[in-house]
């Protein structure tokens, strides 16, 4: 493999589990909620996913188990948004935290263990091609999911009738509520929905990418795709740029790392998050446009 | 013409109101219906009930002669029963083509945008609505918001009743007339239309029937062929209150010796885009004389009342209180000079929403008095109920929380608060806008009081015959210009409308 190949395939293994996160936040964005708690949710779907790959062999069960997982801290967070009307930040940080010591209860045995199962499914021809061939098309189910994952939210999202519904609570759920929806139903769904996402991006990163368990591994990438939903500007088809940009700087310090470049390990892990950041920076200047407009009274203050 | 909807002693009640008592109508096809009262008269619950969203308390709807059983608004859809509400049910954010997909039930899963636009723009030519499916809402303005409201209602399959509530209020008075044509047009398609209002030209204009609700009872029950009485309509609609109010609009001539008038000279103002909403604007605020501002809502009449009170700096020209340049003071220094305003939206802008109505009063209008250091709560509450403007203007009760009131109340007490401090200068922003007849007439009967004891009124107003009724003098703001002052006694409303219209240069 050339340093090109090496390069994009790792952008892309780093890119998937936030692209999971991303579009499930984005959901519920959409829908008014943000949900800081995808990052509990990838924890536990990356903690628990791996326990059930590891004893039972079966990734499809541990996929669906992470889902189910990190489905229920959504369901938690939106208790608590929803009907207990705690303030959404607060409450994704505070179960962030309860994730991260439940991880590290339940994760306890799986420390020392790694996954050597392989779970790549090389497409015949494509996988093939010079450069792009092994870094897009030599990948597991999960990868290929997450290619296509931004144009079915999208389609969801602004081609039918239930994702018209999801974007209608976050911006007037009177309007919702007129036309017979339940708008506290709607958003529970979309909560959750976010939770079963960021779970399976947790199994994705705890089963594939790094093929093993350590505590607080997720390190923030629930957040960040939290964040990157505000650089999509609430937009599916933009998660491919937001996902891969994070992913791409990722892939940048392996990279260094691999040719030896002489720089502090700890100053190239900050990369990523510096990308990040620079580019919300870049993105909070210009205009604001699609933002859902009961998220804008949670962000800016104005109703 | 066959009935298509009739009620048997509808009633219903919240508590221990009676908001609609033994209602007997009937709605045929292909008339205008209208249904008339104050606020508060039980119209909207009415209509809310016909559409299914409140059940009867007691008594029966019959559609097509058949009793309905379990009345709910999906049955009053599939019996071809539609509703526009006056808050219009629209997500701005979306498209007018998303949002009309959203209202829709059958229209399955996945949005098919090419069936329904073509459907949208049909519906839009067929009744001149102008609607673009592809606009998104919150561009458009309220006159076009009902048109898409309106296309959602036509949307909805065998709809053969359409029911508005309150359609006008919304409307700048050029759009009214276009929409009054547009409900003649469905009603010769053979539509049942059914509006609520409360102004009686619309009814004089395009009804076939009207019923007048009053308290929650019909008070009567009119069609054209019996000749409709602006009178008796008024009666039915006010009852007793007309003859206890005894409303008197004389016009007298104050003394005015001695009195500043405030003169404007060439004044320039700029509105929030930093554009000259109005240009060398040279008039004479003259004390006891009621000078009506006509125009278009947007056309600098909210910048020119700011400016005048204070609120907004002008670009440059000079106001003069008498003798003196006041042009760069501030509110303070106005309201000590007299200079009273009541906004075009005074829940917003003059009043605190979780203070009472005392409360409220005290920080304007009301002298406070301390007692002990502590204002004197029991002496203003003595001088709210002795002062015979604020009982004249039946302001509501002193502990009511002011958030609380319903927009005519809120109206009522901000005017009571302008009027006690006997203002030199009173800057009336839309002030009868929203509220029902009785509140109206206070209104403008206060405003003929201050104007008889020698204020300077400045009423500004979308409603022509309004300010042709009050006025002393009128002047017309249209693209960035005053034109005018026209004397309401001999100018003609044709040409006063045609320079709101096109602005000054019409008139020359």
């Amino acid at each position: 493999m050339n340093d090109l190949t090496v390069i994009l395939a790792n952008m892309i293994a780093a890119g998937t589990p936030i692209m999971y996160a991303l579009l499930g936040d984005m959901i519920s964005q959409r829908a008014g909620v943000i949900s800081l708690s995808v990052e509990g949710s990838m924890l536990v779907g990356a903690c628990i996913g791996f326990g059930v790959a590891y004893s039972t062999e079966s990734m499809i069960l541990a996929v669906i188990i992470a889902g189910i997982m990190g489905g229920m801290v959504g369901l938690l967070q939106a208790f608590l948004v929803i009907d207990r009307k705690t303030n959404m930040m607060a409450s994704g940080f505070v179960l962030m935290f309860f994730a991260q010591g439940l991880t590290a209860f339940y994760g306890r045995n799986l420390l020392s263990v790694s996954f050597r199962k392989t779970l790549v499914y090389p497409i015949p021809f494509l996988s093939e091609l010079p450069v792009i061939g092994q870094a897009l098309f030599n990948q597991d189910i999960l990868t290929y999911i997450s290619f296509i994952l931004p144009v079915i939210v999208w389609f969801v999202l602004f081609k039918t009738k239930l994702g018209l519904l999801v974007c209608s609570v976050g911006e007037k759920p009177e309007v919702t509520e007129a036309y017979g929806h339940d708008p506290r139903k709607i958003r529970y769904g979309a909560v959750i929905m976010a939770g079963v996402l960021a779970g399976i991006g947790g199994v994705q990163m705890s089963c594939i990418y790094t093929k093993g368990w350590a505590n607080g591994m997720i390190n923030g990438r629930g957040f960040i795709a939290s964040a990157l939903v505000i650089l999509c500007s609430w937009k599916p088809l933009r998660s491919y740029m937001a996902a891969y940009l994070f992913g791409l700087a990722q892939a940048l310090l392996v990279f260094l790392q691999l040719k030896g470049v002489p720089i502090s390990m700890y100053v190239t892990m900050m990369l990523p998050y510096l990308l990040t950041l620079a580019a919300l920076g870049v993105i909070s200047i210009s205009k604001k446009p699609s933002m859902p407009e009961k998220i804008k009274v949670v962000s800016t203050g104005t109703d | 013409m066959s009935t298509i909807i009739q009620t048997k002693d509808l009633t219903i009640r919240f508590g221990s109101l009676v908001a609609n008592d033994r209602l007997n109508i009937e709605i045929e096809e292909g008339t205008i219906h209208a249904i008339a009262g104050e606020n508060g008269a039980g119209k909207s619950t009415l209509m809310k009930m016909l559409y299914g969203v409140y059940q009867p308390t007691s008594g029966d709807i019959l559609v097509d002669g058949e009793v309905m059983h379990g009345w709910n608004a999906a049955m009053a859809r599939s019996k071809g029963i539609g509703m526009v509400f006056q808050d219009f049910r629209l997500i701005p954010a979306f498209t007018v083509l998303e949002n009309v997909f959203l209202s829709m039930r059958d229209a399955g899963f996945v949005l098919k945008k090419k069936e329904l636009r073509k459907q949208i723009l049909t519906l839009s030519e067929e009744y001149h609505l102008g609607v673009n499916p592809d606009d998104e809402v919150w561009k458009l303005d309220l006159g076009q918001r009902q048109h898409i409201e309106i296309i959602k209602v036509l949307s909805t399959p065998n709809i053969r009743v359409m029911i508005f509530d309150e359609p006008t209020s919304v409307l700048a008075p050029h759009e009214i007339n276009r929409f009054l044509e547009m409900l003649k047009s469905f009603r010769d398609r053979g539509y049942a239309i059914l509006f609520i209002t409360h102004k009686i030209d619309e009814i004089v204009s395009v009804a076939d029937r009207i019923t007048v609700l009053r308290h929650g009872k019909i008070t009567s029950s009119l069609s054209r062929e019996e000749g409709f009485n602006r009178d008796q309509i008024i009666r039915s609609m006010l009852g007793d209150d007309v003859s206890r109010m005894q409303i008197s609009m004389e016009r007298t001539v104050p003394d005015i010796s001695g009195m500043e008038n405030i003169e404007l000279d060439r004044l320039t103002i700029r509105d929030e885009h930093n554009r000259e909403i109005l240009k060398d604007i040279t008039l004479s605020i003259r004390r006891g004389k009621i000078l009506g501002v006509a125009g278009i809502s947007g056309n600098g009449q909210r910048e020119f009342a700011e400016c005048l009170f204070g609120v907004r700096k002008s670009t440059s020209g000079r106001i003069l209180f008498g003798e003196e340049d006041i042009t760069g003071s501030g509110t303070g220094k106005r309201i000590g000079l007299g200079f009273r305003m009541v906004t075009e939206d005074p829940i917003h802008d003059n009043v605190v929403g979780n203070f009472t109505v005392l409360e409220n009063m005290a920080l304007a209008g009301l002298e406070v008095t301390t007692k002990r250091g502590d204002v004197d709560w029991k002496d203003l509450e003595e001088q709210f109920r002795s002062h015979p403007e604020i009982t004249d203007l039946n302001v509501p009760e002193v502990h009511r929380i002011a958030g609380t009131l319903s927009g005519g109340n809120v109206q009522r007490m901000t005017f009571a608060r302008a009027v006690v401090s006997n203002p030199s200068l009173l800057i009336a922003c839309y002030p009868s806008r929203g509220l029902d007849v009785a509140t109206v007439a206070v209104v403008h009967q206060t405003l003929m009081r201050l104007r008889n004891g020698g204020a300077a009124i400045i009423l500004i107003s979308e409603d022509l015959s309004e300010l042709m009724e009050l006025s002393d003098e009128l002047v017309v703001f249209a693209a960035g210009s005053a034109s005018g002052p026209f004397d309401p006694g001999t100018a003609d409303v044709n040409e006063i409308g045609r320079v709101m219209l096109r602005g000054a240069g019409s008139n020359e």
